[in-house]
């Protein structure tokens, strides 16, 4: 019997002596828990924000701003079509509007900007705890979380109107359903968020820092915001206060300069997509990269040895004629000449907005920047304002001509109505941005008339008198599809189906 | 005092009175050598009893026996043996006898290696099939996992591809999991190890991955158990849901000791090559390709006519006849208290497609003492190192789409750079032959033990265990290649370590009342912690290709390096209780609770019951009349749970995962953001499995039929379910839905001929009908995307494994076939006619995609048949699978119309305005890409003869005169014929390995071999 307890004891202390921790200690990566505490950690929780803009780190798809964008809306425009290496039928039928609600691209933007938005919520919930470290730059970085939530929810309030508002971190599995909220509501706190950070994040930053989001970037979302709420008035004093500020910005006197890598994050920009040369987004449009250059570069490239692209990102055939032939954004915006497979040069222009001569061997080190906002966009929003609020007075013909006379175009035809001056001021914004994802919130946004000008504008590519070309079989297709359901996209068919409380909108 | 010494005294006179007269009694003495009956040798060991008394001995190693009887003559005596026909001799003299032992394939009395124990066949309740092991060793497989394909029922087998050492996918009665692993367990000398081939591999490298138990030798197996129903299962708790399968190596034996030599070498040639277009062929369809988009012909009639001289055909190219060799050294031997195995083994594998190849040495050290009268201890040390040259993934498919009319050499003697049309291939033979993908994997499974005997039948035995396994990978491609000219070299190395420790603290006890009730009880603890950490590093734009991946550092450009880290802990408390009343009745009850560091910490431990009973109708005395009919009738019936936990460490943590984004100063800062929600409450997969089963053995065992049915449904799966994205996540992993798998297995053993020409059949016949009944609440379907998209989708009332696309009907053949909306813009005569199903004149995803097959069969079989005359013996195998589908994506690509590549020799007979009645559709540059339809998906049914196997054993008087105990030769077949429809290399393939829920994809995989080797077996 005492042999038998022996022996127990034997087993039992065997079992007990390295009792198994099942606490899990994963080494490689970071739990909540232990982070936010220091300075440093609050620097990586707002940059993983700032990743978002342009990086996808989960699955194939394209980042918000690192093509997404262009994909998802800017087929839709009357600026561009799928190039003939674009051949994901969920692309080409967004191109042809013909897409339906479960389009793979929609779910991307949609879940993209939720992301981000909850690594905001992440930041602006969890850093003003921490206590280490310079509380004045914690603070400042709660309210660059906070002016990206502002313009996430401006993206997600204009593409589909009601969107649920979700202003704090998901911690856990329960109430993951969240409604849509009123339009008006996502845009107070839209407009709360960027009026705090217009408030109290810096006017300017030095080096490293120079990417960050400064209180003039609040204040342009900002006026961009008032302008498509129509809230005139409003849309002026943010101009004003951009300009009395004391940011200094400033048109580049050379429109290319707003896509060189001498010139980043200074003059004429506001607030940037920053990207590096560093070979990371090849074909992906995911990483540190800009994919745009190589996306819409062509297949046998420009001249000899430059970089082959992807011909995926492609103008339609009526944009180029927009353009006057002295206009100088032109030849930035446009290469007109490339290789055929038989290395001979033949006329097919093609986007070259985003060129980056460092990088012409090899696209995928393309590291210029894309701008969000940037300042010609603030004085064509000041036009704008002052037309729809006075008329076409000086103010609003000084603003346009700053903005056209910088292309080299003449000032613009005195003596136009408003109604006339509208039609010049988007046309001209139609020009200064192409490829910049802006035509598309132009286009869906209901202006001064009172409509938005998404429908005729789609029309007017099959108008030769508008430079539409009627036999080409992309204008066919959107000039024909246009209707109003598309001023709205649809939610993807998946979040309702994950989301019983979504609804869809009207027409999908 | 002195009066006990008296009683002592008188005891002792009295005894050798007693003694004296036995001795006074006639006594016999009887002599024999028990032999194999099919192999001839003699069995040493083997337990010879006079019947009704406790008189016996054992043979010795020349297989001879002596036993000394004083029963009157004839005299009966008992012969048995592990894994042999028990047999009763009666000796009517004392002439020596040979007795001969035949082999038994169903070991219906053999003992059987069960969880923590083992137990007599006879006794078992549960549902457990027993491996011939003989079959696997002369099959030449790189790993005995391959070698059970067809062996048992209930197991389906199925090589990824037929690459060297390659991986390998185990289905026990049908795929459980969705998420989790599918693979059963396997338990290697009492060591629990999931067959992770992620753990063999730190993904430098690409190509096709290798089974992590490639590494234990098949020779050195003594024998193979498959437990399966969850009876037999319930021991290993949350891990035992998947089956177990238990593979025990061989053991010393008392006695004289022996040398053995085991070796063959045999030549591997592919087994068939794909029909592709010829040169000629090619260049008429590239024209047509041309004209369809008008454009001039590429090639005029005068280079069409000369490219009938100048086909390259790139198979033939890649393809060798390869030999493959093993050759094995074991020592056996030992005394009553110590006993020995020690081997040495070598195996060279070159692989069909040039520069691929696989090698492995391993050594072994079995040793059990015993201490003393209560103390036995023991050690098992499995180790191997290997390497391997494994194919650079793409390789296959650049093989097969490479046109026929691009050369391997170009003018200079250079190798041809690549494809000179727009797509543009790389040289596949200046792939394999320049570039280093390269693995090596060592590995070490120890063990050791103390058992000790408390009590009679009372044992406590104490296992600490390690399984450690290292993996390096090099991979360098030079700047000479397609693939690398641009980046100027590539190199990447990688290594990963795994360490696994286990503790198994058990407690037995045995005992029999009476001989009536008899009961045998297992308590115990178990701990296994596990541990991985992996590292990689890449450069690239090197300035010559000399140093290759050695020397990182002279890469101008370094890419960034990566490192991990994961670890995982499982506790355990297992109890089992086995009864049977007179050997009649039987019944066990086990239970196992494990606590796993890998769930929520809300629900990390899990509680596996299980219940079953036998009931061995033959000892019944109402059967004894029919004895001579029915000599084995037992049926079993059992239920109980068992549990999945066979995910990623670390997945109920909320984690941050680094996000970085450029600064001002053209570097990145590193973000960190979470990126997951935690789910605490995240719990294992339960599977509740119940089975039923009869044992049946007719005319003395001369048919041996096992007949099982099963019923398995497997609830809380571990899903990543889609949760509403505004939550920042597109997915949690939850415990939602649920599978079934049902079925039936027949056995069928029987011995057609009996005595000196003997024939014997063995049969197996496994069905699974799988379902998955529910996902997460309104998801019907989840289609699984990636970048190559297979129509793998998971469907609710489908099996897993089906496949969703478009259907197909011919081609369009005039232009009112055309839908108003195409699938494809520009659609013409011609083109491949998609079904518009819904009837709305458009083809769409959301409306005309359908179910187009799926990878389960409808059975497995296997079919053995040995024959043995005299020394002579010969085993012809077939395995056979039928009512699968295969999505063969490597024909998808090889059906690209566009004229830029090579295409499938069916296309010859291509749409043109002047053969209108083709079969394929026109040549095209409108369509790059395929969309996944019914073109793609093919029978997968097959029969293969895969293995032929003659042997000859050496007559006894001729080993001797050449002083050796045994000495065997064979030659052995293998793969030699398959019948399939399949058009690609293979049906038995599997692309996405251990991926559940993309089974039955072939995305080129390396094709299989058939093989022709001869062997030679000596024991000294």
């Amino acid at each position: 019997m005492r042999k038998l307890i022996y022996a127990t004891l034997v087993v039992a202390s065997g079992a007990f002596a390295s009792c198994t921790d099942l606490n899990e200690e994963p080494k490689s990566n970071i739990a909540s828990d232990s982070f936010y505490q220091t300075q440093s950690d609050a620097v990586s929780a707002v940059q993983s924000v700032y990743s978002d803009l342009t990086h996808n780190t989960s699955g194939d798809h394209a980042s918000i701003y690192n093509r997404l964008l262009v994909l998802a809306v800017g087929m839709m425009t009357d600026d561009n079509i799928p190039g003939p290496r674009a051949t994901n039928p969920d692309v080409r039928s967004i191109a042809a509007l013909t897409q339906t609600s479960t389009n793979t691209r929609y779910y991307e933007l949609w879940r993209q900007h939720y992301e981000a938005i909850n690594r905001a919520n992440a930041a602006i919930d969890r850093l003003p705890a921490i206590t280490s470290g310079d509380a004045a730059v914690i603070e400042r970085l709660v309210l660059e979380a906070k002016f990206l939530r502002g313009l996430l929810y401006y993206n997600l309030v204009r593409l589909w109107g009601d969107v649920p508002l979700i202003v704090h971190e998901t911690t856990s599995l329960n109430n993951l359903e969240v409604a849509r909220t009123p339009a008006d509501e996502v845009y107070a706190q839209i407009i709360q968020d960027l009026t705090e950070a217009a408030n109290g994040l810096p006017a300017k930053y030095t080096g490293a820092d120079a990417f960050r989001a400064t209180s003039g970037a609040a204040n342009a979302v900002l006026q961009s915001v008032y302008i498509t709420r129509r809230e005139w008035a409003k849309a002026i004093t943010q101009y004003e206060t951009i300009e009395n500020g004391g940011y200094g910005y400033y048109l580049f006197p050379n429109y290319g300069d707003n896509f060189s890598t001498a010139k980043e994050n200074i003059g004429e920009h506001i607030f940037d997509a920053n990207y590096i040369a560093d070979g990371s987004a090849f074909g992906g449009g995911k990483g540190n990269a800009n994919i745009l250059s190589y996306i819409s570069a062509p297949v046998n490239g420009f001249f000899v040895g430059s970089g082959v692209g992807g011909d995926a990102d492609a103008p339609i055939a009526p944009l180029r004629k927009q353009f006057k032939s002295y206009d100088k954004r032109a030849a930035v915006t446009f290469n007109d000449s490339v290789l055929n497979t038989s290395k001979v040069k033949v006329y097919d222009p093609h986007f070259y907005k985003y060129w980056d001569n460092a990088a012409s061997t090899n696209l995928a080190n393309n590291g210029v920047n894309a701008p969000i906002i940037r300042y010609a966009e603030v004085v064509l929003y000041y036009a704008e304002a002052q037309n729809e609020l006075n008329g076409p007075n000086t103010e609003a013909y000084a603003a346009i001509n700053r903005v056209r006379n910088r292309a080299g175009l003449p000032d613009l035809t005195a003596g136009l109505t408003k109604d006339q001056f509208r039609d010049s001021l988007f046309q001209e914004r139609r020009l200064e941005f192409v490829f910049e994802q802006i035509r598309w919130f132009d286009l869906i946004r209901t202006n001064g008339s009172g409509k938005p000008l998404l429908t005729q504008a789609l029309k007017d590519l099959v108008d030769t008198n508008k430079g539409g070309v009627p036999t080409d079989t992309w204008c066919i297709a959107k000039s024909t599809n246009v209707s109003d359901k598309f001023l709205l996209l649809p939610i993807p068919q998946s979040e309702i189906d994950a989301n019983s409380k979504l609804t869809q909108n009207t027409g999908w | 005092m002195k009066k006990t010494v008296k009683v002592a005294l008188l005891l002792w006179v009295i005894l050798l009175g007693v003694a004296n007269q036995t001795q006074a009694q006639t006594s016999s003495k009887l002599r024999g050598t028990i032999l194999d009956e099919r192999t001839k040798q003699p069995l040493i060991g083997v337990t010879i009893r006079v019947k009704g008394t406790a008189t016996g001995t054992v043979s010795d190693i020349d297989g001879k026996f002596e036993v000394t009887t004083k029963q009157e003559l004839p005299v009966s005596l008992i012969v048995s043996f592990l894994g042999y026909k028990t047999q009763e001799i009666e000796f009517y003299e004392t002439e020596p006898v040979d007795v001969f032992l035949t082999e038994d394939a169903n070991l219906v009395n053999a003992v059987v290696v069960i969880g923590y124990g083992t137990q007599k066949r006879e006794e078992l309740t549960g549902s457990i099939s027993s491996i011939p092991v003989a079959a696997i060793k002369e099959s030449g497989s790189t790993s005995f996992v391959i070698g059970l394909q067809g062996l048992a029922t209930g197991v389906q087998v199925t090589q990824s591809s037929g690459s060297p050492g390659g991986s390998v996918s185990v289905r026990i009665r049908g795929g459980n999991s969705i998420t989790g692993g599918n693979e059963p367990l396997y338990v290697i000398d009492g060591f629990p190890v999931y067959n992770d081939n992620n753990a063999a591999s730190a993904g430098a490298i690409s190509g096709p991955s290798i089974n992590a138990l490639s590494s234990i030798n098949p020779a050195d197996i003594e024998s193979i158990d498959i437990l399966k129903d969850a009876s037999a299962t319930a021991i290993y708790g949350s891990r035992g849901a998947n089956g177990v399968i238990i593979v025990t190596t061989k053991k010393g034996k008392a006695g004289k000791g022996t040398v053995t030599y085991d070796g063959w070498y045999g030549v591997q040639s592919v087994s068939k090559k794909i029909d592709l277009l010829n040169a000629q062929e090619w260049g008429i369809y590239k024209n047509d390709a041309y004209a369809n988009s008008s454009k001039s012909p590429y090639y005029s009639d005068s280079e069409i006519a000369a490219l009938a001289n100048t086909s390259t055909d790139w198979q033939d190219e890649a393809f060798r006849s390869a030999a493959v060799q093993s050759h094995q050294l074991g020592f056996n031997g030992g005394n009553e208290s110590t006993k020995y195995s020690i081997s040495l083994g070598y195996f060279d594998q070159d692989g069909i497609i040039i520069n691929t190849d696989y090698k492995r040495i391993t050594g072994r050290v079995n040793l059990t003492s015993k201490v003393n009268e209560r103390l036995n201890v023991g050690l098992n040390l499995n180790g191997s190192v290997s390497t391997s040259n494994v194919i650079p993934s793409g390789t296959i498919l650049s093989l097969l789409t490479i046109p026929p009319t691009v050369s391997v050499y170009d003018a200079d003697g250079n190798y041809t750079f690549k494809s000179p049309y727009e797509s543009a291939v790389a040289n596949p033979i200046a792939t394999l032959n320049e570039t280093t993908n390269e693995t090596k994997i060592n590995r070490l499974l120890a063990n050791t033990y103390g058992e000790y005997q408390i009590i009679p039948g009372l044992k406590a035995k104490i296992l600490l265990g390690a399984d450690i396994l290292d993996n390096k990978q090099n991979y360098y491609s030079p700047s000479t290649l397609f693939e690398s000219n641009a980046v100027n070299g590539s190199a990447s190395v990688g290594s990963k370590f795994t360490n696994n420790w286990l503790n198994e603290n058990t407690l037995t006890y045995t005992k029999s009342f009476d001989k009536i009730h008899n009961i045998d009880v297992l308590a115990g603890y178990t701990q296994q912690h596990s541990k991985t950490e992996g590292v990689i590093a890449n450069a690239a734009n090197f300035t010559n290709n000399i140093v290759e991946y050695n020397d990182l550092g002279s890469g101008s450009t370094l890419q960034k390096p990566s490192s991990s880290y994961s670890n995982w802990d499982l506790a355990s408390y297992l109890g089992r209780v086995n009864y049977n009343y007179l050997q009649k009745y039987f019944a066990t009850v086990s239970l196992r609770a494990d606590g796993s560091s890998r769930l929520g910490e809300n629900n990390q431990w899990g509680y596996f019951p299980s219940a079953s009973v036998a009931w061995q109708i033959s000892k019944e005395s109402f059967l004894s009349d029919l004895k001579g009919t029915i000599s084995n009738l037992k049926l079993r019936l059992s239920a109980g749970q068992t549990g999945n936990q066979e995910i990623d460490p670390y997945q109920s943590l909320s984690l941050l995962t680094s996000y970085s984004y450029p600064n001002g100063s053209n570097t990145t800062i590193t973000g960190y953001a979470p990126s997951r929600i935690a789910n605490p409450d995240l719990k294992w997969e339960t599977t509740t499995q119940y089975d039923a089963g009869i044992d049946l053995g007719l005319y003395e065992e001369r048919i041996k039929l096992v007949v099982d049915a099963y019923y398995k449904k497997t609830d809380d799966l571990l899903l990543s379910v889609p949760v509403p994205v505004t939550s920042g996540y597109a997915t949690s992993l939850q415990n939602i839905g649920s599978v079934e798998n049902k079925g039936f297995e027949i056995g069928l053993n029987t011995e057609n001929i009996k005595g000196k020409f003997r024939w014997t059949t063995d049969l197996t016949y496994s069905q699974n009908r799988n379902k998955v009944l529910s996902l997460s609440s309104g998801v019907d379907k989840i289609l699984v995307s990636s970048e190559i998209a297979t129509g793998s989708v998971i469907k609710v009332g489908q099996p897993l494994g089906s496949f969703w696309g478009y259907k197909t009907d011919g081609l369009i053949r005039s232009a009112d076939q055309i839908p108003s909306t195409p699938l494809l813009a520009n659609t013409k005569v011609g083109d491949v006619n998609y079904v518009d199903l819904n009837n709305d004149d458009k083809i769409t995803a959301a409306n005309d995609q359908t179910l187009i097959g799926n990878a389960q069969p409808k059975f497995v079989a296997g079919f053995t048949n040995n024959f043995s005359y005299a020394n002579f013996d010969l085993s012809v195998f077939f395995t056979a699978t039928y009512g699968n589908k295969i999505y063969s994506y490597v024909i998808q690509q090889l059906m690209v119309p566009t004229g830029y590549q090579n295409v499938i020799g069916g296309f010859a007979d291509h749409y043109t305005a002047e053969n209108t009645d083709a079969k394929y559709q026109r040549p095209n540059e409108n369509i790059t890409t395929n969309a996944v339809s019914d073109l793609y998906v093919f029978d997968g049914s097959f029969i293969r003869l895969k293995s032929i196997t003659l042997g000859y054993t050496l007559p006894k008087s001729v080993a001797a005169k050449l002083k050796v105990d045994n000495v065997r030769f064979y030659v052995t077949g293998q793969n030699l014929i398959t019948w399939s429809d399949y058009p690609g290399y293979d049906p038995e393939v599997n692309s996405y390995d251990q991926v559940s829920s993309r089974q039955g994809v072939d995305t080129g995989a390396y094709p299989s071999a058939k093989s022709v080797a001869g062997g030679l077996s000596i024991t000294f």
